[in-house]
């Protein structure tokens, strides 16, 4: 051959479709995003560069800024909810339905899973109705266990309308990191807990010293998979509490956050530039917690051939 | 060390029973292979003695204690898995202190241990590494070394070396032997190979289906398999088998000797007392090694009750030291012969076998050695 290029061209001719679409729908979309939060919309509708002027208004103006940081610190609270309700009780019944000697183990599975399988709109719904105090069941069947007197209107109070739709945000997705943890289990070979426990060591222990540490990487994944997607959640809150995520914004998050500045709700008007920059620090948060969890926890976490 | 014993032990998995009232003493300090083939419940035996099955009914004693419904800790024993099963996390040194640890024994004595055991098995070197750093073999002196470190009443191996190379295999065959020669540990071993368990064994139990066919020495099993079965499964190549079927007896027809033809032929099988009608099949049972071929060897003495059977050679396979001879005889019936060294003898070629009586097997109907 007397062509000989150190990167045969086809190797480009191959890149191009995905290259193409991954930039046509998600990256130009990000970016033009992001340099849409340095621009400034008259009521012309004309736009000028001003630099970041709305990232200023947003972080430091008290009109803004207050609203900003209440959906921020709502947005971790429901994240905190979901790394100490979630993800524990899908360990805990991952291992519970990996266990060989549980018989139906299946259909616990996919009863656990199906939830995920429902719309958000309509658990939202569902819960409404559950929880309503006037016509819910919930406090009838609270009563059949003599806890009625613990009921309470959970979703119309400031501090524990967050709470409970964190909650049912739990119970309807719980089912993922129980499937992403229990193939996990089942990765890890029989044999190695019957060495485990031929060398004398009981299921707890086995379960923490040998098994524990071989999910770990899948603990790791979980937990980013749990924190992107809560930082991006929306459609929960929105389709139970409504854009103004009540009562009192008790309820709101980045993402109602973002929706009432782009778009509007009711009286007040959306704000496309305000908005970009709404979603551009979503990004940002979400790229940095990110970052920071690649290099400071996944590289520790080593992935053992089994 | 301890001795182990199984009185009428059955296993069953909901409907299947895998094994059938399996009896079996096994002496201190005795090292007993298990061989079967594949699916014959010798792996399940294993499990079942060393408490990771439980057994459905019948009774297990470990130094004359009764440990049926005890677990794998209590009955003293360890295990080296087929896979190794070392703890992928955990270096060299933490795979061995685990089982040490979890008995909540002392820190310096489980380093004592752990050091002397490393040094016999060469792994000084390599207690800081872990599983995935480690070649197979030494993944396997690891496995033992987790084991030794527990010092157990009885080892059990379950098919150590069917992950190794042929070499390396060979190799590790020698050290479990050694190994075994100096701890004088009663030992069970697993294996489908049968020259690990013709190397290794004091003992050999052969299992088909879930029940004991034969337990004797290597070679005892080798010169008198009981039935067909451990005729077939000991020695390779593989005894041949030639059909038979009796003929009437004679009048003058001694007591030692049945009248049998063999494709055609009439002859006289040497037996053991045996009372036997008219056109009963038979089995020839013959060692390949124990076959010659008339002409080619002059020290051959043929005596009158010796088998002469005219054959042609399919194919010739000659390994240096022996050839093996694969041959049809004249009803299709396919017999090997081993001829040391390199035979000259081609394909196609007739030759005529000689068979001496003195090293004929003979198999009843239901596959019962009578002689």
């Amino acid at each position: 051959m007397s062509w000989h290029p150190k990167i045969p061209l086809h190797v480009f001719v191959f890149l191009v479709p995905g290259v193409l679409i991954y930039t046509i729908f998600s990256a130009w979309p990000l970016i033009d995003t992001l340099l849409l939060s340095l621009y400034e919309q008259d009521d012309s509708g004309a736009r000028h560069f001003v630099g970041l002027a709305n990232y200023n208004i947003l972080l430091f103006d008290n009109e803004w800024s207050n609203g900003f940081w209440n959906a921020m610190w709502n947005n971790l609270k429901f994240f905190v909810i979901h790394m100490l309700v979630q993800n524990p009780i899908s360990l805990l019944i991952a291992a519970l339905v990996s266990n060989r000697m549980l018989k139906g183990a299946n259909t616990y599975r996919t009863l656990i899973f199906f939830p995920t399988l429902l719309s958000v709109v309509i658990v939202g719904f569902i819960w409404q109705l559950i929880l309503n105090p006037l016509w819910g069941v919930s406090e009838t069947l609270l009563g059949y266990i003599g806890l009625d007197d613990y009921f309470d209107a959970w979703l119309g109070m400031e501090p524990t309308a967050l709470i409970t739709i964190a909650l049912i945000s739990v119970w309807q997705f719980v089912g993922i990191p129980l499937m992403l943890i229990y193939t996990a289990l089942l990765g890890i070979p029989d044999e190695l807990s019957d060495a485990a426990y031929v060398d004398g060591a009981s299921p707890r222990r086995i379960f923490w010293k040998i098994k524990l540490p071989l999910i770990l990487p899948t603990l790791g994944l979980v937990s980013i998979l749990t924190f992107i997607g809560n930082f991006n959640a929306f459609d929960l809150i929105y389709s139970i509490k409504g854009g103004l995520a009540g009562p009192n914004f008790s309820t709101d998050i980045l993402g109602t956050f973002f929706y009432r500045t782009f778009f509007g709700f009711q009286s007040s008007l959306g704000s496309p530039t305000m908005g970009a920059t709404v979603a551009a620090m979503m990004f940002f948060v979400i790229l940095v917690a990110v970052m920071i969890y690649f290099y400071l926890v996944q590289r520790k976490l080593q992935r053992y051939q089994l | 060390m301890a001795s182990v014993s199984l009185k009428n032990i059955h296993k069953s998995f909901g409907k299947i029973e895998v094994i059938k009232d399996v009896s079996l003493e096994i002496e201190s300090g005795e090292f007993v292979v298990f061989v079967g083939p594949s699916g014959c419940g010798k792996s399940t035996l294993l499990r079942l003695i060393c408490g990771l099955e439980e057994i459905t009914s019948g009774v297990l004693e470990i130094g004359n204690e009764n440990v049926t419904s005890l677990s794998p800790r209590q009955r003293g024993i360890a295990m080296v898995f087929q896979s190794y099963a070392l703890y992928p996390h955990m270096t060299v040194y933490k795979n061995m202190a685990f089982g040490l640890k979890t008995a909540g024994e002392d820190k310096s004595k489980i380093d004592q241990k752990i050091r002397d055991a490393a040094k016999v098995l060469q792994l000084d070197q390599l207690l800081n590494r872990r599983p995935a750093e480690l070649s197979g073999g030494q993944r396997q002196r690891v496995a033992i070394g987790r084991a030794i470190v527990r010092e157990p009443r009885v080892f059990l191996f379950d098919e150590p070396l069917s992950n190794l190379d042929a070499s390396l295999r060979i190799q590790m065959r020698i050290e479990i032997s050694r190994l075994h020669e100096s701890l004088d540990c009663t030992t069970i071993y697993v294996t489908h190979d049968q020259v690990e368990a013709m190397t290794l064994a004091d003992k050999i139990v052969v299992l088909s289906e879930g029940k004991v066919e034969q337990v004797g020495t290597p070679m005892s099993l080798y010169n008198e398999p009981a039935n067909l079965f451990v005729a077939k499964f000991i020695g390779a190549p593989a005894m041949n088998l030639i059909q038979a079927h009796t003929k009437a007896p004679l009048e003058d027809n001694e007591p030692r000797y049945i009248n049998a033809e063999i494709s055609g032929k009439s002859v006289r099988l040497p037996c053991l007392s045996y009372n036997y009608k008219d056109n009963q099949n038979l089995t020839v049972g013959i060692r390949p090694e124990h076959i010659n071929i008339l002409g080619e060897d002059q020290k051959t003495q043929i005596l009158e009750e010796d088998l002469q059977l005219p054959v042609v050679i399919d194919l010739v396979e000659r390994l240096g030291d022996v050839s093996y001879l694969y041959i049809h005889m004249e009803d299709g019936t396919p017999v090997v012969v081993t001829v040391s060294g390199q035979s000259k003898l081609n394909i196609d070629k007739k030759i005529n076998l000689h068979i001496p009586a003195t090293k004929i097997h003979l198999f009843n109907e239901s596959g019962e050695r009578i002689m």
